[in-house]
């Protein structure tokens, strides 16, 4: 495994004739935990998808666990990156929580048996194992960030990527997840790279930080 | 009991006629299977509906096969047939156009919508096609349904079923978020396309079987009172389709109580449901 979990290297991302992202450079090493800062339309998101491969580079290049985004190697090893996105999903469907976690699974392929294995497991790490059966529309933002969390450990991910976890949830449901981001480092080496404006998330030791203004590293 | 038949014939029953003898009758068995399977299983499009809001997309799968139904009815080939094809051709465009321009799906929809109806139009005019031979497609007929035209609602019936089961965590995953499908390893593009192609055949078939205004009785009723009452997804794909089953074979038998038209039974009983469903979701929601 190499020990650059993320390289962007002169990254341009435009969007309808508009620059987002111009010349970004980035390394984050594994097991890194780093908070992407800025202000809102700084490009912290746009930069967040591209490392996903949800939007195209114009120019540069972004490697991630040494796979170009966009190639056919880096296609099949898109589970080894998680993706905890922006607001708590708003969805009013029925969907109960023990299927939302579940979607971390449906592209491995492994057996009913291994794959329910894993959700329980993912669940228990995250200590979320009572909302299996609630809906997930009538939970809190903090139990559906762990849901989201719990997700995305069922695909045995690498690379944590998360947008704003934190800005639907109140205090004490920040430190809480922030308390859970940590033990899962330290004891998963899972790099974690994530977005955010939250001054309290900022406050936080043991977190690499990187200011992001107007699409640039300030 | 009347139901307009196919090519603008009428089909009279008896109202005093017994049901068992009358399932003696092809069409009327036809008829019974076809709703039954229509019960059962298009709800499970509904869901997609529902879920993707693709209420603007579905009535221009319906435009597309009015313009579908008149191009066949000119050519002298099936009319179902060719509503199918219009439909699939007209879900095509609208993804291919909707992902290159990025507009917004509704958007798309619209567009095609109004030139699907305005082209169905200048066929029945251009063509000479008997404007209710066209128009016969809105109100459907069950009891005029050809062994191919069963044989299709049976196919498709297997077709959504499979794809639910087989691929339950995929579509249930795009269901919840497509940019968290996408980031779970879900072909979400390709999964939202065969979403799209089933929404579109249900209404092609759909129109054949009740028709275009009563339509939304199978397909989507089932699915918004199942949405009240389910408390996961698996649960809410199984509650449209037991309360879209209960809604046609309940429909059946009440037409030939009653000696209305089946279509409008079905219609009429999926209505009161819902309305019933309404009233639970606020009682619920009270008590909650």
């Amino acid at each position: 495994m190499s020990e650059e979990c993320i390289r962007i290297d002169g990254l341009h991302v435009q969007r309808e004739g508009v620059e987002i992202l111009r010349g970004l450079s980035l390394m984050v090493a594994c097991g890194d935990r780093l908070i992407v800062a800025g202000p809102n339309g700084a490009g912290k998101t746009t930069l967040m998808k591209a490392i996903l491969g949800m939007v195209r580079a114009s120019a540069g290049r972004i490697l991630v666990l040494g796979q170009p985004v966009g190639s056919r190697e880096w296609s099949r090893g898109r589970r080894r990156i998680g993706y905890v996105n922006q607001e708590s999903v708003h969805v009013d469907f029925p969907v109960s929580g023990r299927e939302v976690v579940e979607i971390g699974t449906c592209s491995l392929r492994l057996g009913r048996a291994e794959k329910r294995r894993r959700i329980e497991d993912a669940m228990a790490a995250v200590g979320c194992s009572h909302l299996q059966g609630r809906m997930y529309a009538r939970l809190s933002g903090g139990e559906k960030q762990k849901l989201s969390l719990a997700r995305c450990l069922c695909q045995d991910p690498q690379l944590l990527l998360l947008d704003e976890p934190t800005s639907s949830l109140d205090p004490r449901s920040r430190s809480e997840l922030m308390d859970l981001l940590r033990v899962l480092n330290e004891r998963r080496r899972l790099t974690m790279v994530m977005v955010s404006h939250d001054a309290q998330v900022l406050s936080e030791p043991e977190w690499k930080i990187e200011h992001m203004e107007a699409g640039a590293f300030a | 009991m009347e139901d307009r038949a196919h090519g603008g014939g009428r089909l009279r029953l008896n109202a005093q006629v017994n049901i068992i003898q009358a399932f003696a009758y092809p069409p009327i068995f036809r008829g019974f299977i076809a709703l039954v399977l229509a019960g059962c299983f298009f709800p499970l499009a509904g869901v997609f509906i529902l879920r993707l809001n693709l209420v603007t997309l579905r009535f221009t799968l319906m435009h597309a096969a009015l313009l579908g139904a008149a191009i066949g009815l000119a050519l002298h080939i099936d009319p179902l047939l060719a509503g199918l094809v219009l439909d699939l051709v007209a879900i095509a465009a609208i993804a291919r156009v909707a992902r290159e321009s990025g507009l917004a799906l509704g958007y798309v929809s619209t567009f095609f919508m109004v030139l699907t109806i305005g082209l169905a139009f200048a066929v029945i005019y251009k063509a000479g096609v008997p404007a209710k031979d066209a128009f016969g497609i809105l109100w459907g007929s069950i009891y005029s349904l050809t062994r191919i035209d069963l044989a299709l609602i049976g196919l498709y019936s297997v077709a959504i079923v499979l794809f639910v089961t087989l691929l339950f965590p995929r579509v249930s995953a795009v269901l919840f978020h497509r940019e968290i499908a996408w980031a779970s390893g879900v072909h979400e593009a390709a999964l939202t396309t065969v979403i799209l192609v089933f929404v579109g055949v249900s209404v092609a078939l759909l129109m054949q079987l009740i028709g275009a205004l009563l339509l939304d009785s199978i397909l989507l009723l089932p699915a918004i009172i199942a949405s009240f009452t389910a408390r996961s997804t698996r649960g809410f794909f199984l509650q449209a389709c037991i309360i879209g089953a209960f809604c046609s074979v309940a429909g059946f038998f009440t037409s030939f109580a009653l000696d209305v038209p089946a279509s409008s039974a079905v219609t009429v009983i999926a209505a009161c449901l819902l309305g019933a469903g309404l009233i639970y979701r606020r009682f619920s929601r009270r008590v909650a």
